[in-house]
């Protein structure tokens, strides 16, 4: 929260995207972060809910999309395109000039699959400040948080859907033969399914949106997860049970970080990997923890929204950044 | 000088993939955007499908853009425009009405302050409305609804803080209004608190 905002009138919190998000959208975060700096500041409330009541009114009734209207429309728009013959898309006929380039294309998804056979492993890694999404041979899908990596046999992967997760990802899976996720802290074993999984160094989660999902911690029992259902583990403790909210999009998906009291040093982490750069900091400022949310837009507003109220400074140096 | 959205930059040379997935981002916002203009369901179809159409079989000529949904909104409302212009009386573009229908989120409202209001939200211009829409609901900064709506930034931007003050005055005498009425009820005595708040509006 920026400390401007205690000299702010009403009208000016109608500026500040966050409080659109929280009172007008009603996110559920945002709107519990403004209610805690309310808190915190009570006498900035009568220019606050009245900012409040002001957005309120500025609702207003949106067209609902009809099901099937959004692919109806993308269908015309492809058979207006192939039939003026502009889009390289598999058109009902090829002409003949075409047969060159489809056989270079075979050729290439030959070459490849041959480099696949030979290789026998794919390994997809997203890189620090960005998000990337894989679909995997069996049109499940694996959304890969920054600076993670997944690895699977391309041979065997069609019979036994397992691979390996170094990082954070949240998976989509068909339904069909048990998908499993192996991680250097723990497994996780579904049948088809959405779930995130979050493995680093020795912290270990796991949350389940939709389906069933079955989580084993080597020495320890298996637990099966429910919708809106999560396991913590911090390697040496004992896992932690929790629940969350299943209708809302994981937090680092929809563009923001939501840390309920860990290390700054974990925290700084996050921010190492959302942006790509290097923060040092002292020893004793890594302990202190650390409740909040920043959003993934800006490295700067990150953090500010993690140094103001810590009472920390920070400067900015190209991708180094220096906590005071 | 601006920096082109690579989204823009992949679908301009030719990747379909990337054509189809500007198209999956911004359809429902424009589908929204569009049933402000009009309630016809099937022309904001129409206008959207030539609109992507005519986006790929000219993506060679187009230039660039640094926000493919500020790009897709104007183009979207420069065509409806067109369209409406030929279906009816309106000759000026300020002419073309913007529906917003006002959904009290807020219950504790009653009745007659919620129609005051209303009445006050009514009295916005057409051009007003669609940039408070514009602003809260597709999350668009001043600068790009400026680039949509034709309009200078500053302009703007004083144009929807006007709006909103004059809504919060309205507020501010409503809120007023119903502080008198609440202390006359007490003075003159009697009834429980709920009661007159209900009678004193």
């Amino acid at each position: 929260m920026k400390q401007e905002y205690i000299t702010y009138q009403a009208q000016d919190f109608l500026e500040v995207e966050s409080f659109i998000q929280a009172y007008l959208h009603g996110d559920p975060g945002l709107r519990k972060a403004w209610e805690d700096w309310a808190t915190a500041h009570p006498e900035c409330q009568p220019q606050l809910r009245e900012g409040q009541k002001l957005i309120a009114q500025l609702a207003v009734k949106e067209y609902s999309l009809q099901p099937g209207q959004k692919e109806k429309i993308w269908q015309h728009i492809q058979d207006s395109i192939t039939t003026t013959g502009i889009l390289k898309r598999p058109a009902r006929r090829i002409p003949l000039k075409w047969y060159s380039v489809a056989a270079a294309c075979l050729f290439l998804v030959a070459t490849l699959m041959v480099w696949l056979q030979v290789s026998g492993q794919s390994r997809i890694t997203s890189m620090a400040g960005t998000h990337l999404t894989h679909v995997l041979p069996d049109e499940s899908q694996v959304v890969l948080n920054a600076a993670s990596q997944i690895n699977y046999r391309t041979r065997t992967y069609a019979s036994k859907r397992n691979l390996h997760l170094d990082g954070e990802a949240f998976f989509e899976v068909k339904k069909g033969a048990p998908f499993t996720v192996q991680t250097d802290l723990g497994t996780v074993r579904v049948w088809g399914t959405s779930f995130n999984v979050f493995s680093r160094d020795s912290i270990f989660n796991v949350k389940c949106f939709t389906g069933k999902v079955e989580v084993t911690i080597p020495g320890r029992e298996s637990v099966f997860l429910t919708p809106g259902e999560s396991i913590a583990y911090i390697r040496g403790h004992d896992p932690l049970a929790d629940s969350f909210d299943p209708q809302r999009q994981e937090d680092w998906r929809s563009g923001i970080v939501n840390i309920d009291d860990l290390p700054l040093s974990n925290v700084f982490a996050e921010i190492e990997r959302q942006y790509d750069v290097n923060i040092t900091f002292g020893s004793d400022t890594g302990n202190k923890h650390y409740t909040g949310f920043f959003q993934l837009n800006q490295l700067d507003s990150a953090l500010y929204h993690v140094c103001w109220p810590m009472q920390l400074k920070y400067q900015i140096d190209g991708k180094q950044i220096t906590i005071e | 000088m601006i920096t082109p959205h690579p989204l823009w930059l992949r679908f301009k040379a030719g990747d379909p993939d990337a054509f189809e997935q500007m198209y999956e981002e911004n359809i429902d916002a424009l589908l929204r955007y569009g049933h402000h203009f009009t309630v016809q369901t099937e022309v904001i179809e129409d206008v959207i499908q030539e609109l992507f159409v005519d986006l790929w079989n000219r993506k060679s000529n187009l230039g660039d853009t640094d926000s493919p949904r500020k790009y897709l909104c104007a183009s979207l409302r420069h065509r409806l425009y067109r369209v409406l212009k030929q279906n009816s009386k309106v000759s000026g573009e300020e002419q073309i009405p913007f529906d917003l229908t006002w959904a009290q989120e807020d219950q504790n409202l009653e009745e007659q302050r919620h129609s005051q209001v209303e009445k006050a939200m009514n009295q916005l211009s057409q051009r007003e409305k669609e940039a408070i829409y514009l602003r809260y609901h597709q999350g668009l900064t001043y600068e790009e609804i400026g680039e949509i709506m034709g309009v200078q930034y500053q302009s703007l931007r004083n144009q929807v803080h006007r709006a909103i003050q004059k809504l919060r005055n309205i507020l501010t005498v409503i809120i007023m209004i119903f502080l008198t009425s609440l202390s006359t009820s007490i003075l003159s005595g009697g009834y429980n608190g709920k009661y007159i708040i209900l009678s004193s509006l």
